[in-house]
């Protein structure tokens, strides 16, 4: 788990409150009635921005994420030319909460977009091969962008969450790549808007936080 | 890429000729690349103070990895208007741009504030910031070489500065990486060996940075990249915690040394402070 900005957002206990806590985790109650594993109620819907490949919008107990991703063309890692490559953004917005006005919430924003570069920059979770249109030329650059409208907690696992829920959501356009006479290689674009492909997100990861309370 | 008017840009379109290069093969005689056996840790070279004008500094050198850092402080706190009884320490760390194989950006990429998110939580724990209420400790880390294990070094090389500029800690932070390749194990990994998230069929790759304090066998800091299996995964932080208990004789023996350096000759120079003015603390 990550303590970053959060603690700021709850303001102050006094000791009596902090002892009463303390004592109900000890038998597994915790504040709002829930045991110590259990999440809070979770709701997620798909396809919910038009301009975007796919997006998700996501509420977990009082934290509210929409992720929006858009596909587009662009030039390979030299490194990786079969590869496609992924892009994240995280925005804090002020909605979510007055700390975050201005520059408040970068700190938090960039938090969660190393946490999200780091998970998936395993192969394993998302096969970017699929991604590529022409090696070395042209692959499918994935902007996933995370929009935080409402803080209420867990922010890590409710990013992760919609995530992947929008990446499942994601629709890319097939191309067809061909040869004209002088040897150009030239990318078309099917006309058929339901001619498109989807992410195999099966392996793509969730996040589990975990805070310690007392012993 | 915002253009820097201070300085004279090179060109836009440039790329390093290491991507022409034709992989190396792997030894597969259960040496590594520089002869190292697998729990092997390179030399390790570790002096406190070497600037002058912070308040306390270090530098170390992991085999060919050169990282400094330097601590100023306790120091008016940056934002005024914010009073806490709890000092602030911030903590920013910079790869120099020649450091890499391939040339890094001057400006502080999302990488390394990464990596500065990660030694501060690393560092957080071992200091005691109700000592120094309404002020802030500043700790700048700059990697001057990358071989590998960049971060564990850091995490070590900036807990020495903070206990040469005499904050009081609780403890030192003894910072270690290893490997994980498939089932081989590789303590303290060069730049070579590092995880380069290169897949290699569906065996487990992984490398993992751990934070100790060691007398108080507290970790403080772990970092996990790649994908490892459970068992895997705990078995290979246990790894890097022997390796942060073998790391902290050589820091301990470097603050004392650098505190008998410090202490001023008896005799007919007694009423002469050391030239900083300033008494180390040391646990």
């Amino acid at each position: 788990g990550s303590k970053g900005s959060m603690a700021s957002t709850l303001g102050v206990l006094s000791d009596a409150e902090r002892l009463f806590i303390v004592h109900g985790v000890q038998d597994d109650l915790r504040s709002d009635g829930r045991a110590c594993e259990d999440y809070r109620h979770v709701e997620v819907e798909t396809d919910v921005v038009s301009n975007t490949s796919g997006s998700a919008r996501l509420r977990l107990g009082n934290t509210d994420i929409l992720v929006g991703v858009k596909a587009e063309m662009g030039e390979p890692d030299p490194g990786r030319p079969k590869e496609g490559k992924l892009e994240f953004f995280v925005d804090c917005s002020a909605n979510a909460s007055p700390e975050f006005e201005g520059r408040g919430g970068e700190e938090l924003a960039i938090e969660v977009s190393n946490a999200l570069q780091r998970i998936f920059s395993s192969r394993s979770t998302l096969d970017l091969t699929s991604l590529c249109i022409i090696p070395g030329g042209q692959c499918w650059v994935l902007y996933v962008d995370v929009l935080v409208l409402e803080c209420g907690g867990n922010l890590f696992d409710a990013v992760s969450l919609a995530v992947k829920a929008a990446l499942f959501n994601t629709r890319i356009p097939t191309v067809l790549v061909t040869a004209d006479d002088e040897g150009q290689q030239e990318i078309e674009l099917s006309d058929d808007p339901y001619d498109v492909k989807r992410l195999d997100v099966e392996n793509v990861p969730l996040i589990v936080t975990l805070s310690k309370i007392g012993h | 890429m915002p253009g820097d008017s201070r300085r004279v840009p090179g060109p836009q379109e440039s790329r390093s000729p290491h991507f022409y290069r034709k992989p190396e093969a792997h030894k597969n005689d259960g040496r590594r690349q520089d002869g190292r056996g697998p729990q092997d840790v390179r030399p390790v070279y570790l002096h406190a103070g070497v600037v002058s004008q912070a308040t306390g500094s270090a530098y170390i050198e992991m085999g060919q990895t050169k990282v400094i850092a330097a601590v100023y402080g306790p120091r008016e706190i940056a934002q005024r208007e914010e009073f806490t009884m709890k000092g602030r320490l911030t903590c920013e760390v910079k790869f120099a741009t020649f450091s890499c194989t391939k040339r890094r950006q001057h400006i502080q990429d999302s990488h390394e504030k990464d990596w500065s998110l990660i030694v501060l939580q690393a560092l957080e724990p071992a200091v005691c910031l109700d000592r120094f209420p309404k002020s802030q400790v500043d700790v700048y880390i700059t990697v001057l070489q990358n071989d590998g294990s960049a971060l564990a070094a850091a995490i070590t090389c900036a807990s020495v500065g903070l206990a040469d500029a005499g904050v009081m800690m609780y403890d030192v932070v003894a910072g270690c990486s290893m490997r994980q390749c498939g089932d081989d194990q590789y303590l303290d990994p060069s730049v070579s060996e590092e995880f380069q998230h290169e897949e290699q069929g569906t065996a487990e790759h992984g490398m993992v940075t751990v934070g100790l304090l060691p007398s108080l066998n507290q970790v403080s800091a772990l970092v996990l990249d790649g994908h490892l299996q459970q068992q895997t995964a705990v078995q290979a932080v246990k790894t890097c915690i022997s390796g942060c208990h073998g790391l902290y004789p050589v820091i301990k023996d470097c603050l004392v040394t650098s505190t008998q350096r410090n202490i001023p000759t008896t005799g007919r120079q007694t009423g002469q402070a050391n030239a900083n003015g300033r008494t180390l603390s040391v646990t």
